[in-house]
């Protein structure tokens, strides 16, 4: 008996998916739980595992579209599979082929792109790819990557005549969302200038703390961090508005936006509400690091009650977020910025950051979602109320 | 108008003014008088030690404060380091580094050790003065002082906790970090480069100090760091020439204090550059010029933008040949291939 292999369900928008690369070769006996294949779908890549054992038969080629649902292959049991009579030429069963992503009578276009472990490249070069957003291995160079190689490829690119691109996959996924959540709700955005010398302060003295543990504390990580204690105080941002119904979340789970070449993605940060302010650092970082390697799972996208969107280390000083439905709100954070300010009648020198709070007025009145904001300003103006214990 | 001092005659100047200052401060070692320098027996002040660092003291300070001692290291040191618990603050100079095989147990486990042995009870306010580094005699003038006299291993006392380590690179730090090496409550060696006795320099003539634990930038440049210890400052300054005859724009550290290290100073320089040559005359292995590189390898990774390069003597004893000493000791050449190197590699 065959197992059908048929390509999963990822989450309630996937319609289809990439199968961007076998990592068992036609023909090969797995055991279940091997991995068989990458899959890539407009949010996620992810690694799909043999349902069971069996000799495997691909039925699709690398870098095929598969609609879900879509058999892409089938496990089938040794004796199928053997070197008895068969209506096609198969590879015997054995030995067995060494798993890799080329087999031999296939024939493959040019050859895949080397691993990261053999890309050389400065570090000063792998920080400002990270930065710009720029994927090393699209430079592709003999020689060690320099931060001026970077640089280089970055004004060539933005030299680059534009080019029409397919209005699909993410960017599709990104746009249609947009427009739904700004047709079938009431959008209003509040702005408030925060000072933060002080939280700015506390993350550079924490960070020294934390180095040796790996953590790193950022203004945004700080704010998500500040989302969650003022959400405490403030249920009715919290909420989803179902039909009739405003229905309160269970804990709070932030949507954290994050830049990628492909587009927006949005992986969330589960339960902050239990987390300490070190926890959510370094679960940020951690949640970054994957989204970066492209090993977010489905579950890091799912069951956001809040976002926030971090425009922090940009020129931009204010925005007006978008919020994502079914969530009720979402919060913008812009630069840094130094501003002369009054204290008594002297002028100083301050830091101030925007925050930017967009709210479903559906769901919530304006006076309520001020005093959220004001909420937040005073936990950033007065930090070490974040250090408080889990919540 | 500035006034130039040798660099053995600003160590002198900076010997008599805290002596002249603090009656406490006495000198003692090998030679510091000068021979048998003593008045009973005719003649007094012969030399003043190998590079004339502390001739003339002893007529002005008398034999009680300027002690000329047997040739017996771990004897002196150790009466230096009992003085200084004791109350003195004493400077023991110890003619050559290499002779610190002989006395390491009384600067490591009693002068360094003691403030923590005794539970913080006790200051050694000691400067152990001591001379290193290759001759540099032309090769054609013959050999060095070979494999015993000329060594830098100040690594060895960088490496001790409770010790500080100095090493100036011209006549104002001379004065300023010997002065501070005085005043200072925990035991210090002072490091002076046999080849620097000679050069001229600009020198204040009032007493001051050059902080201990801080680094200098001499000469600012946004494409490469060079740092330097005691004579190799110069020889990084003359590879930065070199380098802005080539476009390249080199900074130049100079590091002074060996321990206590000044991070900050190295780590902020490499930020901005991404190029590190660090350029020590001691031998490679588990010495100041690779702490360096270290320190800049955990706190200024993402930052760097090539390999970090040494450049130090060979893994191998100071030779006496000056062919072979000239070939030994890193050269302005050399710190250029490596700043070209970590540019360009």
């Amino acid at each position: 008996m065959a197992t059908e292999l048929r390509l999963p369900l990822l989450g309630d928008i996937m319609t289809e998916g990439t199968l961007r690369r076998w990592l068992q070769a036609d023909g090969a006996r797995v055991e279940a739980g091997q991995p068989l294949y990458e899959l890539e779908t407009d949010k996620v890549s992810f690694t799909v595992e043999a349902p069971a054992a069996g000799v495997l038969r691909r039925l699709v080629t690398e870098g095929e579209v598969v609609q879900v649902g879509g058999l892409v292959g089938r496990l089938e049991e040794a004796a199928e599979a053997g070197p008895a009579p068969s209506p096609e030429p198969v590879s015997l069963p054995e030995p067995p082929v060494p798993p890799g992503p080329a087999s031999v009578e296939e024939p493959v276009g040019p050859a895949p792109p080397v691993g990261p472990a053999r890309l050389r490249a400065t570090p000063a070069a792998r920080r400002l790819a990270r930065e710009l957003g720029i994927d090393l291995a699209a430079l592709g160079s003999e020689r060690r990557l320099r931060e001026a190689d970077v640089r280089a490829w970055q004004a060539a690119s933005e030299r680059a005549a534009p080019e029409a691109t397919a209005y699909a996959g993410r960017r599709r996924a990104i746009g249609e969302r947009m427009v739904r959540s700004l047709q079938t709700s009431a959008q209003v955005t509040l702005n408030s200038e925060v000072r933060v010398d002080a939280v700015l302060d506390m993350i550079e003295g924490l960070n020294r703390e934390w180095r040796e543990r790996g953590v790193v504390l950022t203004l945004t990580r700080a704010v998500v961090k500040a989302v969650a204690v003022a959400l405490g105080d403030h249920r009715h941002l919290n909420v989803r508005l179902e039909g009739e119904r405003i229905v309160p979340r269970e804990g709070v789970h932030v949507g954290v936006a994050m830049d990628q070449e492909a587009g927006l993605i949005v992986p969330v940060l589960h339960e902050v509400d239990r987390m300490s302010l070190e926890e959510v650092a370094r679960e940020l970082r951690e949640l970054t690091r994957r989204a970066e390697a492209g090993r977010l799972t489905q579950a890091d996208l799912e069951g956001a009650t809040f976002t926030v969107s971090s425009l922090e280390s940009t020129v931009v000083d204010a925005f007006t977020p978008i919020v994502d439905p079914p969530q009720a709100a979402v919060l913008g954070l812009g630069r840094v910025r130094e501003v002369a300010a009054f204290e008594g009648s002297g002028v100083v020198r301050r830091r101030v950051a925007t925050l930017s709070l967009t709210f479903d007025h559906r769901v919530t009145d304006g006076a309520p979602a001020a005093r959220f904001l004001g909420r937040l300003a005073d936990l950033l103006e007065r930090p070490y109320l974040l250090l408080e214990g889990r919540r | 108008m500035a006034r130039e001092l040798l660099f053995s005659r600003a160590e002198n100047e900076a010997l008599r003014q805290e002596m002249e200052r603090d009656p406490t401060v006495i000198l003692m070692g090998e030679d510091v008088a000068g021979g048998a320098g003593r008045a009973d027996q005719g003649f007094i002040d012969a030399w003043g030690g190998p590079m004339g660092a502390t001739k003339g003291l002893i007529q002005r300070f008398g034999p009680e404060r300027v002690i000329d001692t047997p040739i017996c290291e771990m004897g002196f040191i150790g009466a230096a380091v009992g003085a200084a618990v004791t109350g003195l603050r004493p400077v023991a100079e110890l003619m050559f580094v290499n002779f610190v095989g002989v006395c390491l147990d009384p600067i490591m486990n009693e002068g360094a050790f003691l403030r923590y042995m005794l539970g913080g009870q006790v200051s050694v306010p000691l400067v152990i003065k001591t001379a290193i580094g290759a001759t540099g005699r032309a090769p054609e003038r013959g050999g060095g002082s070979a494999a015993q006299h000329s060594g830098s291993m100040y690594s060895i006392f960088a490496h001790v906790p409770g010790l500080k380590c100095v090493a100036p690179s011209d006549p104002y730090t001379a004065k300023g970090l010997l002065i501070a090496a005085i005043r200072d409550d925990d035991p210090v060696v002072y490091c002076s480069h046999r080849q620097l006795a000679g050069t001229k320099g600009e020198v204040p003539e009032a007493p001051y100090t050059v902080p201990i634990g801080k680094a200098r930038t001499l000469r600012p440049g946004r494409d490469v760091t060079l740092v330097g210890i005691a004579r190799m400052t110069g020889v990084c300054l003359e590879a930065a020439d070199r380098l802005a005859g080539k476009g390249v724009e080199a900074e130049v550290v100079d590091l002074l204090s060996l321990s206590p290290l000044d991070e900050e100073t190295l780590v902020e320089s490499v930020r901005r550059t991404g190029h590190l040559v660090v350029v020590d005359e001691d031998t490679p292995r588990c010495s100041v010029a690779r702490d360096v590189a270290a320190v800049i390898a955990d706190r200024a990774v993402d930052h760097l933008d090539g390999p970090v390069k040494t450049v130090t003597a060979p893994h191998a004893p100071v030779p006496y040949s000056g062919v072979l000493e000239a070939a030994y000791v890193p050269t302005p050449e050399a710190v250029v291939a490596a700043a070209l190197a970590t540019l360009r590699d």
